[in-house]
């Protein structure tokens, strides 16, 4: 079994092999290498600093604990992708966060009401730093609710389809879609600096 | 536009059509400017979020973190006092009870035969005396109740449930 400081030379699925062997140390190296990653998706979807630490953290516990079921048919951070978002849609679903509150600006039932998706620069000259633009899309996700971030960061960030959408979170396609268009036109209306109020009535 | 159309015209740009569908979808968007205008800002809003995935780091130490996982792990490892669930509890009693006499008789026969072997000292030498010791038994269901007659140089046992010795 290698030292703790020859950890950081081997590869994931060499560490996967040492933590099937109970190498906790192995484990440790592999927390290290990827706890950002795994971190970042959880706070994509609940959006809240210490409920996505305790996620994160949750998570490669499970991980550890079903490291014999791993079979290497995706990478290992793939593998753990999978238990992240599992685990933080389990955790939306228990504090009943997909629910969608009454909807201000428009219904996703709605007829008649303006569902005009706005392009997302509204100055073409304009030039924001990737930093900026990453934390403006961020500041836009927030103003989402729980449920309409969630369909719009398993399909932009996770890629998946409306199918596996639906089946993950439990609802129908058609809602999967309408949800995802309100996202979109919420998040192109935040980022093209178009307020609500300013749009004509 | 009706939100029928609003959804396939996303599902288009998201490639969940089918073939055909996809196709009249396709040449909608070449002969209506909102249909187009709509489909161009789906794709420039889909390319602008995935080129820029929001990013957060973890504001703690390596060892910091690990510390509260490995402690998740050892707690979710250490095995519980393995605590018999009633049912075991009552099937163990029950089998066990089948060895609490004759582990009691065999004691017994040991005292009685053994080669130094004195009479129990009684208030009434010649007659049987009942000797109101009960001999302890590890089981709560099951109790015993012994005497000791000096005519027949005998102890004698009796073993039954709690609530009737």
């Amino acid at each position: 079994m290698p030292a703790s400081s020859d950890m950081a030379s081997l590869t994931d699925d060499e560490l996967v092999q040492a933590c099937k062997r109970g190498d906790m140390a192995a484990f440790e190296e592999l927390v290290a290498r990827h706890r950002d990653k795994m971190f970042a998706r959880a706070y994509r979807i609940v959006h809240q600093e210490e409920e996505a630490m305790d996620l994160s953290q949750e998570a490669w516990i499970k991980g550890w604990q079903r490291i014999g079921q791993f079979e290497g048919e995706s990478s290992f951070a793939t593998w753990m992708t999978r238990i992240t978002i599992n685990l933080c849609l389990d955790h939306l679903r228990r504090h009943q966060r997909y629910r969608v509150e009454p909807l201000p600006d428009a219904s996703d039932e709605g007829t008649g009401i303006d569902r005009f998706l706005p392009p997302v620069w509204t100055n073409p000259t304009e030039r924001l730093e990737r930093s900026e633009l990453r934390q403006r899309i961020d500041a836009a996700l927030a103003k989402l609710s729980d449920a309409h971030r969630t369909v719009l960061v398993l399909h932009e960030f996770e890629d998946m389809g409306y199918k596996e959408i639906a089946k993950n979170i439990g609802i129908s396609i058609g809602t999967v879609m309408s949800r995802l268009f309100y996202a979109r036109r919420r998040m192109a209306t935040l980022l093209a600096g178009i307020h609500d109020e300013e749009k004509p009535s | 536009m009706n939100r029928e159309l609003q959804d396939k015209i996303q599902a288009w740009v998201d490639g969940e059509l089918d073939a055909s569908e996809a196709r009249r979808i396709a040449d909608l968007t070449q002969s209506n400017p909102t249909a187009q205008a709509l489909a161009n800002n789906l794709r420039g809003f889909r390319d602008l979020i995935r080129s820029h995935p929001p990013e957060r780091v973890i504001d703690a130490s390596r060892d910091f973190y690990w510390s509260r996982i490995r402690q998740g792990i050892e707690s979710a490892e250490t095995p519980s006092p393995t605590r018999p669930t009633p049912n075991a509890t009552r099937f163990a009693t029950r089998w066990l009870a089948w060895f609490v006499p004759s582990a009691i008789v065999a004691g017994a026969a040991i005292f009685v035969l053994r080669p130094d072997s004195t009479p129990i000292p009684t208030r009434q030498s010649q007659s049987p005396v009942l000797v109101e010791h009960v001999v302890e038994s590890p089981l709560n269901e099951v109790s015993t109740l012994t005497f000791y007659s000096s005519n027949d140089a005998m102890t004698v046992v009796w073993v039954g449930p709690a609530d009737i010795l």
